[in-house]
């Protein structure tokens, strides 16, 4: 097939399937049957396409064996196991009586009414950890708003604001 | 409108009962593009069990953009190409196909023992005739006259323009005619 015919390869196929032959309008449908009158290597080719796809349509299904689906029903019963392991939000729900519990013992246990702590018999102040973090000794640090019992909310994010800002300042004077 | 969108949805919230539903109905097309894009392997079946574990694993993220099988064939496509990458591979490394017990092969509707037998070899036939093809032109055919599909699905599936599917569709016939005509 050559020049004009190959151009019809499209049609000749749909041609050759009656599901599929209404898809050609009635113009395209007229040139292509002006066409196969006049063109005996297309007719053939036309022949040809109806014949394989006849047998292809009439080849027998193959039926899945007895033993398919109770094999795949065994497959998926194993990956649905392991799906439900992999799955966020079940370890995020079998996780939260955990994250609630250990809420609890943090907000009733660990109340802190005393103002020092104390690491292999060293006593560490709100002043030593200041030295540790910035290396200077101040009354308003972060450290010292913090570790105070009664550092209101504002005045911490007052002083924690503060105290980054100051401490940026201190990086580029060095 | 699709019809298994009930069911999809469904199976998609984790029933399993609604995904059997659908294991049923697409099962038989899903073996056979199995089988035939494979040249009538004997692992037709484990590819269609590897096809519906894809697709449950795959279900949450399948939007219905497209049928469910529209998405569903472009699995099974995904599926049989890695199965012949590997057997590919294989045959590299090892010289020869792996080789498999041949599959059960029921078509236990056939009453007569040679209604059974010629149907058996007209499948084998068509078969091993697909299988000279390049894929390309072996999954044009089979979806339009194997599966039946019509030629916008078959776009849709594997991605190709309309005039790519109609000209392998035409091209892969035309080769067939030349095997299947030396029965």
């Amino acid at each position: 097939m050559k020049g004009a015919c190959d151009d019809r390869q499209g049609w000749l196929a749909r041609m050759a399937d009656p599901a599929e032959s209404g898809a050609l309008t009635a113009a395209e449908r007229a040139r292509l049957e002006a066409h196969l009158d006049r063109c005996a290597e297309c007719r053939a080719a036309l022949a040809d396409q109806r014949f394989v796809a006849s047998a292809l349509r009439g080849r027998p299904a193959l039926e899945p064996s007895p033993g398919f689906a109770g094999q795949l029903a065994a497959r998926l019963d194993e990956t649905s196991s392991w799906l439900g392991l992999l799955d966020w939000r079940v370890w995020t729900l079998r996780l939260a009586p955990v994250a609630l519990a250990i809420f609890l013992a943090a907000v009733f246990s660990g109340s802190p009414s005393t103002s020092t702590a104390t690491t292999s018999g060293t006593e560490i102040t709100p002043a030593t950890l200041d030295t540790w973090t910035h290396g200077v000794d101040e009354s308003s640090s972060v450290a010292s708003a913090v570790w105070q019992d009664r550092t209101s909310s504002e005045a911490l994010i007052e002083t924690m604001l503060l105290g980054s800002s100051m401490a940026r300042e201190d990086a580029n004077v060095r | 409108m699709d019809a298994d969108r009930a069911l999809v949805k469904a199976a998609a919230a984790g029933s399993r009962e609604a995904f059997d539903e659908l294991v049923g109905r697409y099962q038989t097309p899903v073996l056979n593009l199995a089988r035939a894009m494979t040249g009538g392997s004997a692992d037709a079946e484990d590819i269609a069990q590897d096809v519906f574990v894809r697709a449950w694993r795959g279900l949450a993220s399948f939007r219905g953009e497209s049928s469910f099988r529209t998405w569903l064939y472009r699995v099974a496509i995904n599926v049989i190409q890695s199965h012949r990458g590997r057997a590919s591979r294989l045959r590299r490394l090892f010289g020869a196909a792996p080789v498999s017990e041949e599959a059960e092969d029921p078509i236990e509707s056939a009453a007569d023992p040679e209604d059974l037998e010629r149907r058996v070899l007209d499948r084998d036939a068509i078969d091993r005739a697909l299988a000279t093809l390049p894929e390309d032109l072996r999954l044009a055919v089979t979806l339009r006259d194997v599966q039946g599909l019509d030629y916008r699905t078959i776009a849709d599936v594997t991605g190709m323009p309309m005039g790519t599917v109609e000209s392998r569709i035409f091209r892969a016939r035309q080769r067939l005619k030349k095997e299947l005509g030396r029965r």
